[in-house]
């Protein structure tokens, strides 16, 4: 009986990368979706829900997800493990996102590429790395 | 074993007859970083590994080693 808190967080930890692999994912098709047109990127309700899905994201990858999780589970979920893997994966998402910010600028000198795009491509560039980098590192 | 890090965790866990489920409930961790520390992935802080050792009723140093 001792053991099933330990499953649980073991259950609630893979569904988390999982849950992860598929918000990068879903974030990186956005950006290819929304690449170009102008009313992505506009000061109305589409423009800014970008603003409120990565600042969701980025909440829940900066404290490791399971926001409604208390005590025990939230402390398994989050031990000394996986607070490394969390910090792999942002220093993955930092890199990624200066590799992706260097690739918008080189491009930039043969294509015009409007400012919201490029801002896209470089915090979906870095968000969904961390993420995938992250859900990996839980999942293995 | 990571940074030349050796530990007997497998060792005295079986003689024990603990599961890696059990001692990471008896530490307060999940299983996969028992798991990762015995195959020498993972290089616990000070405090797991006091903690570890306080579970395996033994000494750290008996626990953990430098490797030569």
């Amino acid at each position: 009986m001792r053991n099933v808190t330990v499953e649980q967080a073991e259950r609630a930890s893979r569904g988390r990368a999982i849950i992860m692999a598929i918000a990068a994912a879903v974030l990186l098709l956005n950006v290819y979706l929304q690449y170009g047109n102008p009313h992505y990127v506009e000061a109305n309700a589409r423009g800014g829900s970008w603003l409120l899905v990565i600042g969701l994201w980025m909440l829940i990858l900066a404290n490791g997800g399971g926001l409604r999780l208390r005590g025990r589970m939230r402390e398994l979920l989050n031990d000394e493990l996986s607070l490394r893997n969390r910090a792999k994966a942002l220093a993955a998402g930092f890199y990624m996102a200066l590799a992706a910010a260097l690739a918008v600028y080189v491009a930039t000198w043969r294509v015009e590429i409007a400012a919201g795009d490029a801002i896209k491509l470089i915090t979906a560039a870095g968000l969904a790395t961390a993420l995938f980098v992250y859900a990996w590192l839980e999942w293995e | 074993m990571a940074e030349g890090l050796a530990n007997r965790l497998r060792e005295l866990r079986s003689e024990r007859d603990l599961t890696q489920a059990a001692l990471a409930e008896l530490v307060g961790v999940s299983r996969k970083t028992v798991n990762t520390v015995e195959n020498g992935v993972f290089v616990p802080s000070v405090a797991l590994a006091l903690k570890l050792a306080r579970a395996l009723g033994c000494p750290v140093e008996s626990l953990f080693s430098l490797e030569d």
